[in-house]
């Protein structure tokens, strides 16, 4: 069962990192328009931005890989749970239609920091599922480091850092 | 998080773990009110360094109804804590704090690591997450330069 959870928590990854791609797509589209219009502090808002939703995807590609190796090299686990996955934790969310319906700054920022919360679930499920120190030691040292990857990102565009006292749901 | 988990044994060695992140949560408030007292802090940092102190509180929140509800007794809150001193200047301040939201984050880690029922890993690991925000938003203000990583 071990690798059910980190296969999905690998599609977390995998679907997150397609997201923020797409964010820093349309943030580039959005920046060249910002450009255009001369507004240099959201042309430096959005530059950051990108560059931190890059960042953030890469971090998501590289843990995905992390998750599929370990799910392939490590299936049995008899340990651990046999409970099935929470329905919310299952599927990654479609993004689709708000990220077609984007035109700010602040709705690229609450698609990331959905798509990496979402992420951070479904580890914390892993979490209460995996009995492995190692894995367990391996999704904690995930969960920090979206924490931290959010922040960052927040604070590179100078938005509030610390917006909630809890992973989002 | 959720459902809380049912209950766990009276001897169980988690109630150790969730009692002692609780009054490390405790100590955090406790510190983050001694750096806010005198006005040492710019109005950017006091700002930042109240959200902590009521992260803190709500996370002291969510060990303790997790520690009543699989059935053991959580703790007061202690009248003192033993703090760094002196907390000095702004700087001085900031990187007493961040020294010590690293240490509860890494303490996280480890009591999660080693929590023997894994069904209250969820409502720990989310304080774990907003308080690694903490150590990022800290790094940040103290212009430490840190970075975006898969695994920290």
């Amino acid at each position: 069962m071990t690798s059910v959870h980190l296969t999905r928590i690998a599609n977390f990854e995998i679907a997150a990192a397609q997201v923020l791609g797409k964010v820093a797509r349309i943030a580039e589209a959005q920046l060249g328009a910002a450009a255009r219009r001369e507004e240099g502090l959201t042309v430096a808002r959005l530059r950051a931005f990108k560059l931190s939703v890059n960042a953030l995807a890469a971090a998501n590609t590289e843990r995905a890989a992390l998750w599929n190796t370990q799910a392939s090299t490590d299936p049995q686990d008899s340990s651990t749970s046999t409970t099935t996955p929470t329905v919310s934790a299952q599927q990654p969310p479609d993004f689709s239609e708000r990220l077609a319906q984007a035109s700010s700054l602040a709705d690229l920022l609450t698609i990331v920091d959905d798509a990496e919360a979402g992420c951070a679930r479904a580890l914390t499920a892993g979490i209460a599922e995996i009995s492995s120190e190692s894995l367990r030691s391996k999704l904690l040292q995930a969960l920090v480091a979206i924490a931290e990857g959010l922040a960052l990102t927040r604070a590179a565009i100078e938005e509030e850092m610390l917006p909630w006292s809890a992973i989002p749901e | 998080m959720g459902v809380m988990p049912p209950r766990i044994p009276e001897d169980s060695p988690d109630f150790d773990v969730l009692n002692s992140l609780l009054q490390l949560e405790f100590r955090e408030v406790a510190l983050i009110s001694e750096i806010a007292v005198g006005e040492r802090l710019d109005p950017t940092e006091a700002d930042l360094a109240e959200k902590m102190r009521r992260h803190h509180l709500a996370h002291a929140d969510v060990l303790a109804r997790l520690i009543e509800s699989v059935g053991g007794k959580a703790g007061e809150v202690r009248e003192r804590y033993v703090l760094p001193t002196p907390l000095g200047d702004q700087r001085r301040a900031l990187e007493t704090l961040l020294v010590s939201e690293s240490h509860l984050v890494e303490m996280y880690k480890f009591a999660i690591g080693n929590l023997t029922a894994l069904k209250l890993s969820p409502s720990v690991a989310s304080n774990l997450f907003v308080d690694a925000m903490h150590v990022a938003a800290l790094k940040t203000l103290l212009e430490l330069s840190p970075s975006i990583v898969a695994l920290a």
